[in-house]
């Protein structure tokens, strides 16, 4: 890899699981140093994604390459330069990590012991008792520690703060973030934690049943998508109020609310003049995302950290 | 793919499998070696058919000596091992091809002392001196009793392989089918020495046969993905593709299920004189419907007809609509009425919401008759008992084990696997599954019982006692290495779980010498019995049936 192509490109990815189509059509691609944040509801394709990348699954139609490599045939060397956190646990966990350690270090051609060192100090990983007998942060902690030491060039983490607790999610962020900006490291992750992932990734992908909803520079898609809220003056109708993009709307008293995904400041003078006083409020990524995805309560729940 | 790297893969994947092996005890668990036990228990098998041949000796349960290393090398050994790497191993492994390549180099010489001790036995039984089994046909009750559990762990085994290779690979189902076809193959061996009369070719060779269909119908779900996605860039390699994986996947089969037919209808002619009616009108037809039975229900394809009924929104609106509810399901109020009509909704929408309807529809018709199929047995297996010939008297037991196999819970019937996931009322869906609980299941095991309670002198205490064993043993070897788990979680250390086993196949063992055809027909009547009892406690306590299907529902 010469590092001026993507580390990551997924071009027209299809995958089928049964007879159900688990992702449909999904191109994107991950520059060096990015951290690009893959989120959806439950069942819509995200892990099936990541899997098809890594080669553990094979797609049924379009491309991955990492790091150069097809996905279907990624070499020894390749894989190697690959940090992967699962949603699944760590196999063998009657290892304590010391022992793991020395089980994955023994697969690796190349292994910076003093580093490894210093990140499970830094990450506070508990040496003392095997995976078991950790409690499930812990053991997530453990994990993502155990993707991590190799010192991989791309990380892909299946919902990396699944089960942990406010505190211990900060650090990750803040190792997450020194990986791609100070050590040039490429991150992919899946979260329903939206608070966490607008903190962290430059850029995001929505995925509903399987399609690409939304794929988008997170500043860009922020500042498109708006809540506008117009006070209809008299003789004004609801119907005056037609806006680009419209994801929602309601009436209510006078008033109408649109979600839009495709503001401007260019239209909020125009829709002034015709409408009424205009209030244009920004959303943020949680908001965005229950607006662009149906806006069920049960979705909005669900991502709730 | 060349050579040289495949090679190269399996060379590294062997490796890995080694350092597993120096690894911790979790770790050699998930290793593919073959353990002590799989060395030693199945020879067993050909010294004891070293000392029948020898000295002419023959016990009447004599074929436990195949079914026990069988069972405790399932339950035990790693016959059918992980099917897949983990996330983590597959990341690190050079291809799930070569991970699996290198895992059954490691298996295939535990699994060929398998088959040789098996063979082995089956020869110098078959060519010892012998003038004949009395009573009922001993070598073809061994096989059609081993089928199930090797159906079972087929069932599991077979997906999961092809799982490791994606779904897209005919091997797994190929070595299934050339397991079947080295059993028909050994039956034929004794067949040329012996024969057509022989038992033992018969036994074998009816193994071989329903190893081979079971194969072919476990592997349906990775046949169609397979077919679905045939390799190759042009038509024509695709077609040559299709052909090589249909040849591959049906060869062994089909030799197998042919022999099987031509062997099993020569015996009915020679058993029954080819013109009794009722083997040619009922027993040939019970014993395909039962086989298939058996092997829907280990396919689980209501699971799979249940796919197409997710509880998205759009299935739940249209099970909604159907149901005549304007939002969601019916209120609480209503829920009983709701339910049932949702209930309905389910089965009439399921069809058109497959993509393959006639896989699905075909077991799906045979699943919902298999209740009445039970009482029909029930009724027509005294009939069938007292007929003379040891095919006939086997084939009719051979029929009660596989209804007992897939004997039905008024409380899983299929709609309640979906409902409460549509957020159905529990007791209200128990209620509904209790009207047809009653009247699938209790009704036609009553009739059963009433004909064969008018059949005087065919229960004796012995054969009671007998049924209270086989019990036992059925229901741990239906559980089988789950079951193993759970007790021996509960009972730590190695001789506790032993003793276990030996209680199963004691059982069973113990169970079927005392009398067992009668005692199988009357444990098949004691668990119509038990459902009937099931239904009469949840009609007098619907809630609490209903807090017993939400529990259920929770497992599934």
């Amino acid at each position: 890899m010469s590092g001026t192509g993507p580390v990551v490109e997924v071009r027209g990815l299809r995958k089928l699981l049964g007879s159900t189509e688990a992702v449909r059509g999904l191109t994107l691609a991950l520059e060096p140093g990015s951290v690009f944040g893959l989120i959806g509801p439950n069942g819509s394709g995200k892990t099936t994604t990541l899997k098809c990348l890594l080669g553990l699954l094979r797609p049924d139609g379009g491309e991955c390459r990492v790091l150069g490599e097809d996905s279907r045939a990624l070499s020894r060397g390749c894989r190697q330069r690959i940090g992967y956190l699962s949603e699944k646990p760590f196999p063998w966990q009657d290892l304590a990590v010391p022992d793991l350690l020395r089980f994955v270090a023994s697969l690796f051609e190349r292994w910076d012991a003093a580093r490894v060192e210093a990140l499970a100090r830094r990450m506070g990983v508990a040496l003392d008792r095997p995976l078991q007998a950790m409690s499930f942060g812990e053991r997530r902690r453990a994990e993502l520690f155990l993707a991590l030491a190799p010192d991989p060039e791309v990380l892909v983490l299946d919902d990396p703060w699944l089960g942990v607790d406010a505190r211990v999610r900060r650090d990750f962020l803040l190792l997450l973030l020194e990986e791609s900006r100070e050590r040039g490291r490429t991150v992919l992750f899946t979260s329903h934690i939206l608070t966490d992932v607008e903190k962290v990734a430059d850029r995001v992908a929505i995925l509903v049943e399987g399609a690409p909803r939304v794929l988008d520079d997170l500043d860009a898609l922020k500042a498109r998508v708006r809540r506008v809220v117009v006070e209809l003056r008299p003789g004004a109708a609801p119907e005056d109020v037609v806006l680009p993009g419209e994801v929602s709307r309601t009436v209510a008293d006078g008033v109408v609310t649109v979600v839009t995904e495709a503001w401007s400041p260019a239209l909020e003078a125009r829709l002034a003049e015709r409408c009424g006083r205009v209030v244009v409020e920004p959303l943020n990524l949680e908001a965005a995302f229950i607006e662009l995805t149906g806006g069920s309560p049960a979705a909005a729940e669900e991502e709730s950290p | 793919m060349k050579p040289a790297s495949l090679r190269s893969e399996i060379a590294e994947c062997r490796e890995w499998e080694l350092r597993l092996h120096g690894g911790s005890a979790e770790m050699q668990k998930t290793a593919a070696f073959p353990r002590r036990i799989e060395w030693l228990v199945p020879f067993i098998m050909p010294l004891y058919g070293l000392l029948a041949w020898q000295r002419g000796a023959k016990f009447d349960s004599e074929w436990w000596i195949a079914v026990i290393p069988w069972w405790w090398t399932i339950a035990w050994g790693r016959l059918f091992p992980r099917a897949a790497p983990t996330d983590w191993e597959a990341l690190l492994l050079p291809s799930r091809r070569g991970w699996f390549l290198a895992r059954w180099s490691f298996r295939v010489p535990a699994l060929l002392w398998l088959g040789t001790c098996t063979l082995s036995w089956v020869v110098l039984l078959g060519i010892r001196d012998d003038p004949g089994y009395p009573g009922p046909s001993v070598p073809v009750g061994t096989a059609l009793l081993l089928a199930p559990f090797l159906l079972g762990a087929l069932e599991s085994w077979l997906p999961l392989q092809s799982a490791a290779f994606g779904g897209q690979s005919a091997l797994p189902p190929l070595l299934g089918s050339i397991l079947g076809l080295g059993f028909v193959g050994g039956g034929t061996v004794v067949l040329v020495l012996k024969g057509i009369e022989d038992q033992v070719a018969l036994g074998v060779a009816a193994l071989g046969g329903i190893l081979g269909g079971g194969v072919l119908l476990l592997s349906l779900p990775s046949w169609i993905t397979i077919l679905r996605s045939a390799p190759g860039d042009t038509p024509g390699a695709r077609i040559r593709s299709l052909v090589w994986i249909a040849f591959a996947g049906t060869a062994g089969v089909v030799p197998a299920q042919t022999l099987c037919i031509l062997l099993l209808e020569r015996e009915h002619l020679l058993d029954a004189g080819g013109a009794h009616p009722i083997v040619d009108l009922v027993l040939l037809p019970s014993a395909i419907l039962g086989t298939v039975l058996l092997a829907a229900d280990s396919l689980r394809l209501v699971d799979l007809a249940d796919l197409g009924v997710e509880p998205r929104a759009a299935a739940q609106s249209l099970f909604a609509r159907a149901a005549g509810a304007r939002t969601a399901l019916p209120a609480s109020s209503d829920a009983g009425r709701g339910n049932r009509a949702a209930a309905w909704a389910l089965y009439r929408g399921r069809w058109r919401n497959l993509q393959h309807p006639w896989l699905v529809f075909l077991p799906k018709l045979f699943w919902e008759c298999r209740a009445p199929a039970c009482g029909f047995i029930a009724m027509i297996a005294p009939v069938i008992l007292s007929l003379e010939g040891g095919l006939v008297r086997i084939l009719s037991l051979w029929l009660t084990v596989v209804f007992l196999l897939v004997i039905p819970s008024p409380l899983h019937l299929p709609a309640s696997r979906r409902l409460h996931l549509l957020g159905a009322d529990f007791a209200a869906v128990a209620r509904h599954n209790l009207l047809w609980g009653t009247l699938l299941a209790v009704l036609p095991g009553a009739l059963g019982a009433a004909v064969f309670l008018l059949l005087p002198g065919k229960l004796p205490a012995r054969a009671i006692v007998g049924a209270l064993l086989l019990c036992v043993g059925v229901l741990l070897l239906r559980q089988g290495p789950s079951a193993l788990e759970t007790l021996g979680a509960l009972l730590p250390g190695r001789w506790a779980r032993v003793a276990l086993v030996l209680l199963a196949t004691g059982g069973l063992a113990v169970g079927w010498s005392m009398d067992g055809p009668t005692a199988l027909l009357v444990l098949g009547e004691a668990v119509f019995v038990l459902a009937g009892a099931a239904v009469v406690r949840d009609l007098r306590d619907p809630e609490g049936a209903g807090r017993r299907l939400e529990a259920a529902a929770a497992d599934d």
